[in-house]
């Protein structure tokens, strides 16, 4: 809780120590953090070149942090080491904004924090007024930053379901917030670069650079499965999300419900939908279940025997699986219309599905001849 | 375990009066978490240059930037514990700094509300539920 981690602060720390502060005093302070800031994404890795900077380094605070970071100390001793320098004081003794600004900094680049994020962290130890600047003075800077990401894509289930999730960005914005940047950026790692950019653009320049240097990071890190596991987590979260639409569809089908008319579903439309399932080739059926989302597929559950349900769940992933039976859960008894046009709905896409892109006028798909027939009789209902 | 600081406590004290104006503005922070979940208003910086409330401005730009969780909780009270503003105002960021929190985590509007509240004190708190409550019933 905020107010649980303001009160320990007070309690570690004391009530910041007022100095007075000269604007001379307060400019360098900010000017040091922008160069921390520079010096930790230019030497990366190097451990060698940071020492040279702490070497180089007046101040010992700075000189402190840079030492510390060379030297590959672990978060949890980075504090230990600022209160045996002396720097700082524990036990409600009055401490000063600006030490307690290196070792927070210092603590956030040991635990691998972004160094953007770390700099928002450390320029908030000046103040609002000055956090708020320096804020419009990094997004300036993300923009500039020239961070390119090549194409890479790993299949799975959110490169399954991509477009759809993108369909709704207020969900997607949310989902990415609650599922933090290294994850997200660990499932957007095996999306297309066309997916990631649309992705990108929904949050701002800062988030974006730091997102897609996650993504690069994430492409040398992780191996296909971990990227897919990190979709699967992802899309779990979104699925997790009320979405948008339904909550609105929710409001107007309490109107609608009094209205429409609960049919029982036709036995007829049951028996062609499986035996197009049953006759369809997987290879296909894969194609066409990766066209149509969640909900879509839980509606195509409804109208279709067992022994149906069993080849069409074959044919996906586990997580996807899981997705599907909850949309089942969630949706309503649904009328004979809507079975049918779900059922109709699912004949369309098979058929694209069997099209090829090549595609000359005139020229016939080469489908079965049972098929193509069950096919027919489908969409020619009413 | 709960934290106890005299000077936390004497920068966040004020009057029963001042405390008056906090559920108005605690309408406010929900209605605007309201309009940015619904996508009418996006916590973005131009739509946000009429925002008047500096800390919860800023609160927003960072959850623009896909900030949240743990490293939202960290700057905001690393602002809140340098901020230089006592009594009414110095809660009022709190508030805000929860309603942020809120709007990161895509709280709901219920939860919101829960989590806010009480920083009016438990007997307004109750009363507003309560009140809540009877408004929902009816």
């Amino acid at each position: 809780m905020l107010i649980e981690r303001l009160a320990k602060m007070y309690v570690q720390w004391g009530a910041p120590k007022q100095s007075i502060e000269s604007d001379r005093r307060r400019n360098r302070q900010i000017q040091a953090v922008r160069e921390f800031l520079e010096i930790i994404q230019k030497t990366g890795e190097n451990r060698k070149e940071l020492f040279e900077v702490s070497q180089q380094s007046k101040r010992k605070a700075t000189k402190l942090s840079y030492l510390l970071l060379a030297s590959d100390t672990e978060p949890a001793a980075v504090r230990d080491s600022f209160l045996r320098s002396g720097l700082l004081f524990k036990g409600q003794q009055n401490n000063k904004p600006e030490l307690l600004m290196w070792l927070a900094g210092t603590e956030a680049c040991a635990r691998g924090i972004h160094p953007y994020i770390v700099f928002l962290i450390m320029s908030a130890y000046s103040g609002l007024e000055a956090a708020n600047s320096e804020f419009l003075w990094l997004r300036e800077r993300s923009k500039l930053q020239n961070a390119k990401l090549t194409e890479y894509i790993v299949p799975g289930d959110l490169t399954d379901n991509i477009e759809e999730a993108l369909s709704e960005p207020l969900r997607f914005k949310r989902t990415i917030r609650i599922a933090g940047m290294p994850l997200a950026a660990s499932a957007f790692a095996g999306c297309s670069l066309y997916y990631i950019e649309q992705i990108l653009a929904l949050v701002g320049p800062i988030g974006s650079f730091i997102l897609t240097e996650m993504i690069a990071a994430a492409r040398k890190r992780l191996i296909s499965d971990e990227i897919c596991t990190a979709q699967q987590a992802f899309l779990d979260l979104y699925s997790r999300q009320e979405s948008e639409s339904s909550t609105l569809d929710k409001g107007l089908m309490t109107g609608m419900e009094a209205f429409e008319e609960s049919s029982q579903p036709d036995p007829d439309l049951i028996r062609t939908t499986t035996d197009i399932i049953m006759s369809a080739e997987a290879k296909i059926l894969k194609a066409t279940l990766s066209s149509m989302s969640d909900n879509e597929i839980a509606s195509l559950l409804r109208c279709i025997e067992p022994i149906a349900h069993e080849r069409l769940l074959s044919l996906i992933s586990q997580g996807r699986q899981r997705r599907i039976l909850t949309a089942i859960q969630h949706t309503d008894n649904v009328t004979g219309e809507k079975m049918l046009r779900d059922a109709q709905l699912f004949a369309q896409k098979l058929l694209s599905s069997y099209a090829p892109r090549n595609l000359r006028p005139g020229e016939t798909l080469k489908i079965p001849e049972l098929l193509r027939n069950l096919i027919s009789s489908l969409l020619g209902r009413e | 375990m709960i934290y106890w600081n005299a000077d936390l406590a004497a920068k966040i004290a004020c009057s029963s009066e001042d405390m008056k104006i906090l559920p108005s503005y605690i309408d406010y922070l929900v209605d605007s978490a309201k309009k940015i979940a619904q996508g009418v208003m996006l916590p973005d910086s131009e739509q946000l240059s009429s925002e008047k409330d500096d800390f919860f401005r800023y609160g927003l730009l960072l959850v623009s930037e896909g900030l949240s969780g743990e490293i939202l909780e960290e700057i905001l009270a690393v602002l809140l514990y340098v901020s230089k503003v006592e009594g009414i105002e110095f809660l009022k960021q709190c508030v805000a700094a929860e309603a942020i929190l809120s709007i990161a985590n895509g709280e709901d509007e219920e939860i919101m509300i829960r989590k806010l509240l009480p920083y009016c004190g438990i007997d307004a708190a109750l009363d507003t539920v309560a009140q809540r409550k009877s408004e929902h019933a009816d």
